[in-house]
């Protein structure tokens, strides 16, 4: 059995010959389907094994290996692989096979790395549990009768699990980060517009960040830096440098760190209070300057996060009309009626709500009253964050206000589902980077956040791989 | 939000819903419209912002022949190159 998942230590075993690349990959797939969470909706069984044999051949040559050459990774299934199905877990693109790869993947293709196969998530990545999958629910390692949060619920859990070494999620309000909380392991979405989208199935365009889920902070910062040269495909993507991977260790003595005033106040489970609570007194212990920062603006921050990502994504779903690619149901009897039912079966209700709630944020009449004042919020919630980071490098704070949640226990009441994501959403209203590690893994994982100033990543890996390293907040 | 609402507005939208459908959106998309609306109690702390208006560019529109046999082979229903649609009316 291989233990350590990490990207460095894989790579150590693999050119000791521990084991071989085609056994750390046949051990990936029968942990897959042993444990029969549902994590995957395709697998690439057969390119694998032959690229991992090809990898073997590599090391007993004696040649160097590519940066992830030889790594298991999992793909989430609303990120384009060329010739391989994309479904973003909707019946609207069951069968849509993608015609180009995404930047994201022929960026780590270079690199060597193995895409096992594409991860679950919610429909459309629009969900905080993984329960809207066309494909069914992904169930949590940690317990199976629990959900393993949302949206990239998939690439979490094949972490988690040991089903890859690493997987890459997408983030609209907190989709790496809250199912990387639920599931224990490290998950971090980039400063907006600091990786391409290209090749990302939309969302929410404005929002929405690629970023990958690890076992390692270490592992999050290296496949980060293989993913973000400047792609001129992408209008928003920003031309940035690949942060230095050894300042990752330096000594976070001179850092000031931000936390929620009002914590013990906020309607988080006892237990996760008291784990925050010894975190920031092991800070304190350690001689780290913490500073009370106000954050009582998060609930307005979810406010317009709901009226923001429905808008966008409204307008990004109207492309599916299953006339030129999609779910088509062949008898209807006009073009109107055809639009109707194609989207009628193809789509989930959850999709369904979205769709409809965010044609009625900006229809004429109700813009004003709820889209345009989102966008000034929004704005606002930007100045406040950056008054904030003037005087501390980064915040930490609950990545969620609960624990992993039953499954079904939130299923038919939107509202509260959307509440799930109070903790994360703000950092995508701001465009900021943060990054969510393990605090505790028993009973059931929880998340510590670090938040960072808009393109300030060094300073969150920094400070979150003190946190994972010198703390031990983990309990493994 | 009634039900009427609900009802044009998935019209609007597009999207086919059952009169079951109309009777459980109306209820959970009133709750979510009224929780959203509290950006209208928000507190606006700066006094003015950086402009809104980000600079929209456009990359240039080349067609790859390739990439399009690829797309035209996804269309659900088709002639040659061309693709069929239902009757307008």
């Amino acid at each position: 059995m291989i233990k350590d998942f990490t990207i460095k230590s894989i790579h150590e075993s693999l050119e000791k010959k521990e084991f071989s690349c085609v056994d750390l990959v046949k051990q990936c797939f029968s942990n897959i389907k042993k444990d029969k969470l549902n994590d995957f909706i395709t697998l690439f069984e057969k390119q694998s094994l032959e690229q991992a044999g090809a990898v073997d051949k590599k090391i007993s040559k004696g040649e160097k290996l590519k940066e992830f050459e030889g790594i298991p990774v999992a793909i989430k299934d609303n990120i384009l692989i060329k010739g391989e199905k994309t479904t973003s877990a909707s019946k609207m693109l069951e069968n849509y096979v993608a015609t180009y790869d995404a930047w994201v993947i022929e960026k780590l293709r270079e690199k060597g790395a193995i895409f096992l196969g594409k991860t679950n998530l919610d429909e459309f990545a629009m969900g905080a549990s993984n329960e809207t999958s066309y494909f069914g629910p992904v169930l949590n390692p940690h317990d199976k009768t629990r959900v393993p949060g949302g949206s990239s619920g998939g690439s979490a859990v094949a972490v988690a699990a040991q089903h890859c070494v690493f997987a890459l999620g997408s983030d609209t309000g907190g989709s790496i980060r809250q199912p990387a909380a639920f599931c224990g392991v490290v998950g971090f979405k980039p400063s907006y517009g600091r990786v391409s989208r290209n090749g990302l199935i939309a969302l929410s365009s404005s929002l929405d960040q690629i970023g990958p889920l690890t076992n390692s902070v270490e592992d999050a910062a290296l496949v980060f830096n293989s993913i973000l040269e400047q792609d001129h495909d992408d209008m928003t993507n920003i031309k940035s440098n690949e942060i230095d991977i050894l300042k990752l260790k330096n000594s976070i003595k001179d850092k000031v760190i931000g936390f929620p005033k009002d914590y013990y106040e906020l309607s988080i489970d006892q237990e996760i209070k008291d784990s925050f609570k010894n975190a920031l007194q092991k800070l304190k212990e350690a001689g780290i300057k913490t500073k009370e920062v106000d954050l009582s603006f998060m609930d307005g921050a979810l406010a317009v996060y709901y009226i923001i990502q429905p808008a966008e994504a409204s307008t990004n779903l109207a492309r599916y009309d299953g006339i030129r690619y999609g779910f088509n149901k062949k008898e209807a009897k006009n073009l109107l009626d055809s639009y109707l039912t194609n989207r009628d079966s193809g789509f989930g209700k959850e999709v369904k709500r979205r769709i409809m709630i965010g044609t009625y944020v900006l229809s004429e009449g109700y813009r004003d009253a709820y889209y345009n004042t989102a966008k000034k919020v929004q704005a606002d919630i930007k100045f406040r964050f950056q008054e904030i980071f003037k005087d501390i490098d980064a915040i930490i704070l609950p990545t969620t206000p609960s624990t992993a949640f039953k499954l079904n226990e939130k299923f038919n009441d939107p509202l509260t589902m959307y509440l799930a994501d109070i903790f994360t959403v703000a950092v995508n209203i701001a465009g900021l980077p943060a990054i969510s590690l393990p605090m505790s893994k028993k009973p059931l994982p929880i998340g510590l956040q670090v938040i960072g100033d808009f393109m300030d990543e060094e300073n969150v890996f920094n400070i979150a791989y003190n946190l994972e390293q010198n703390f031990r907040f983990t309990n493994n | 939000m009634k039900a009427e609402e609900v009802k044009k507005l998935s019209d609007l939208s597009r999207i086919k819903v059952s009169k079951q459908e109309i009777g459980e959106f109306t209820k959970q998309l009133s709750d979510i419209l009224s929780y959203v609306n509290k950006v209208q109690e928000y507190k606006f702390v700066a006094k003015e912002y950086e402009s809104n208006d980000e600079i929209v560019k456009l990359r240039e529109d080349i067609v790859n022949p390739k990439e399009s046999e690829e797309i035209i082979k996804q269309f659900s229903d088709r002639s040659g190159k061309l693709l069929k649609v239902k009757k307008i009316l």
